[in-house]
């Protein structure tokens, strides 16, 4: 495994942490990180608070629309009755020891699993608003959510940063952005080829962040090139 | 160095399985050696795949749908996993009939009452036994298949022309070449089977490599693969020798193993016997844990052999089920060889699914640090996405009009 602690530094969501293993304190295999939870703190800071898993919380991410949406209603159909059955597990940050290659807890897996219960924003419901300008136009969507952690009081707290907005699915960077001389020469070309309308979004930049009507909208003239996490 | 002699030994024993022994036999028998740089090129091509993604899980400790997960996400990823999982399926189908059709050429014993047991034997030995027992064992008695090798020899080629056939690009006079193609892309498949890597990179994983593991695991790779590539041309050489001149096709097992018979007789015969068994028996092996390692990689449960059975439950569960259902098609009476010659196939088709994420994964410093693709990996990676990704397109358009090579 990797050597140093992708949580000690700036990182993106998508690209250095979810879809990772989850590995307990004795190394034994618990869950993917099939999404993240977000929260909204007093102060108005959007952070990381704990890691979702189960079929809940990787149903959604199929899509939000046509087949996705589809496929998530055939989901809580499965659950008819049950009513924690659209309810994902959820691993609290405090629990996470470090992020290498995988997500290292500092317990042991059995019941580390627990229900969410209320239901908390998701990564997922950033990765899945259209961005748009200030007059409507679609700019694209949302390929990446850079975080950083926050070491001053009131403690520790991982904090969205931003977004990196451009056209294309989620992940679909295969982290050629960061990396302008990762390769095979082949792939990179095409990667960034496929990718050269995309885009930094400061947090801080964008005029409107609206989690109800689930759109996001930035005045293009405040999107900066991006560069690596 | 014990280690690093055993361990280039099981590559080669545990390199030739039941695609490689029929398509071999079938394409030695009609073309001679004249596809025999594709038993070469494929070769070179699974060295530069197999031991990409073992550096990747020697230095990230993450195995193969590991890396399509998180690479590809959820989505295209799913898409990805049923397919593998299917190919892995049908060539897990194909190799424990391999393991009945041989063992009824042993004891004449119908081959459908020989499955259930194959069967059970597998899911027993899944269950049960130890990784290493499992890999040691079958790969060392897979190493009588040298038993092609020295038929060859007694066959007493013209070697300079066998290679003459190799090295140029000409067909019989009365084939095809499309046909010759279709045939080329289903050795290319026989030689780069998807399971072999997810087999390959768990394994690693299973076996706890480390990043000081690297250079073990490359003799393994650049020395035990090529000599099993050998074996491969050795039992196409053999049957080209024999089948040759007679322009006789091979449609059974019994056919594969008959130069053996001509060349060293009753012994030579009771030696490849017991390398098909073993081969078969491996393969089936590693392609039944293979539907299991995916699986539960995409999902992340607990998976290995390292671990006691209780501790991966569901990754035994799976285990068990895709057992029961390879002997339940086995039952439906489908010719296990016919099932073999469609597993090659579409093994070209599902490739490329796996090596892109693969070859990304290699070179991200993230994962790899000082480790990641140099020149000549990338080199080779690059030209090989090209191939791979040409053959996978290839395959099934030349499936058709070649009605299966017919």
């Amino acid at each position: 495994m990797g050597e140093r602690d992708r949580l000690a530094g700036a990182l993106d969501a998508v690209l250095h942490l979810l879809d990772r293993q989850v590995v307990d304190v004795e190394g034994r295999l618990v869950c993917k990180v099939d999404d993240v939870e977000l929260t909204v703190f007093e102060d108005g800071v959007l952070g990381v608070t704990g890691l979702l898993s189960g079929p809940a919380a990787l149903v959604p991410r199929f899509a939000h629309d046509g087949l996705g949406r589809r496929l998530h209603d055939y989901y809580r159909r499965l659950g008819g009755p049950q009513l924690d059955h659209d309810d994902p597990y959820r691993i609290d940050l405090e629990l996470v020891e470090r992020l290498g290659s995988g997500v290292e807890l500092n317990v042991r897996r059995e019941g580390v699993l627990v229900p969410q219960g209320e239901r908390g924003r998701r990564l997922n419901d950033l990765l899945q608003m259209p961005v748009q300008d200030l007059a409507g136009v679609q700019l694209g969507g949302v390929l990446d959510v850079r975080l950083e952690p926050e070491t001053q009081e009131p403690g520790r707290r991982i904090r969205v940063v931003g977004l990196v907005v451009g056209r294309g699915r989620p992940g679909s960077y295969f982290g050629y952005d960061r990396r302008p001389d990762m390769g095979p020469w082949l792939v990179r070309n095409v990667v960034r080829r496929l990718h050269r309308h995309s885009a930094y979004a400061a947090l801080d930049d964008l005029d409107q962040l609206d989690w109800n009507a689930g759109v996001i909208r930035v005045d293009p003239a405040r999107l900066q090139e991006l560069e690596p996490a | 160095m014990f280690q690093v002699a055993l361990g280039i030994l099981t590559a080669i024993g545990g390199f030739v399985d039941i695609g490689d022994l029929v398509t071999n036999a079938q394409v030695g028998a009609r073309f001679g050696l004249s596809l025999g740089w594709i038993v070469v090129f494929g070769v070179i091509g699974i060295c530069v795949f197999a031991e990409m993604s073992g550096r990747v899980a020697a230095v990230s400790g993450r195995a193969t749908f590991d890396l399509v997960r998180e690479r590809l996400g959820p989505r295209v990823g799913l898409v990805n996993l049923v397919a593998s999982m299917a190919v892995t399926m049908l060539t897990f189908v194909a190799e424990i009939g391999g393991v009945a059709l041989a063992l009824q050429l042993v004891s004449s014993v119908n081959y459908l009452l020989i499955v259930p047991f194959v069967g059970f034997v597998v899911w027993l030995i899944l269950w049960r036994a130890k990784f290493s027992v499992m890999e040691n064992v079958l790969g060392l008695f897979g190493l009588a298949l040298i038993a092609f090798a020295v038929a060859l020899w007694q066959l007493g080629p013209d070697w300079g022309d066998l290679l003459h056939r190799m090295a140029v690009v000409d067909k019989p006079g009365d084939e095809q070449w499309r046909t010759l193609a279709y045939y080329g892309v289903a050795l290319f498949g026989a030689a780069m089977t998807p399971y072999e890597v997810f087999f390959f990179s768990s394994g690693g994983v299973e076996e706890r490599w480390t990043a000081k593991d690297l250079r073990v695991m490359r003799a393994n790779v650049f020395i035990g693969f090529p000599l099993g590539g050998m074996l491969s041309l050795a039992i196409a050489g053999s049957a080209a020798m024999v089948f040759g001149p007679l322009d006789a096709s091979v449609d059974t097992l019994g056919q594969v193993g008959l130069p053996v018979a001509v060349a060293l007789g009753k012994i030579g015969l009771a030696v490849a016997l017991v390398g098909f068994v073993a081969a078969t028996l491996g393969a089936a092996c590693e392609c039944g844990l293979s539907v299991g390692y995916s699986l539960s990689q995409f999902y992340g449960w607990q998976w290995g052999k390292y671990v006691k059975p209780a501790v991966a439950a569901r990754f035994h569960l799976v285990l068990a089920l895709t057992t029961i259902l390879a002997t339940g098609v086995l039952l439906t009476k489908v010719d296990p060889i016919l099932v073999t010659e469609f597993s090659v196939v579409f093994s070209a088709v599902a490739l490329p699914l796996t090596y892109f994420p693969i070859l990304v994964v290699a070179n991200d410093p993230d994962y790899m640090g000082e480790h990641a693709n140099g020149r000549l990996a990338n080199g080779l990676g690059s030209f090989y996405l090209v191939v791979i990704g040409v053959a996978a397109l290839a395959a099934i358009p030349l499936m058709i009009v070649t009605r299966m090579g017919a």
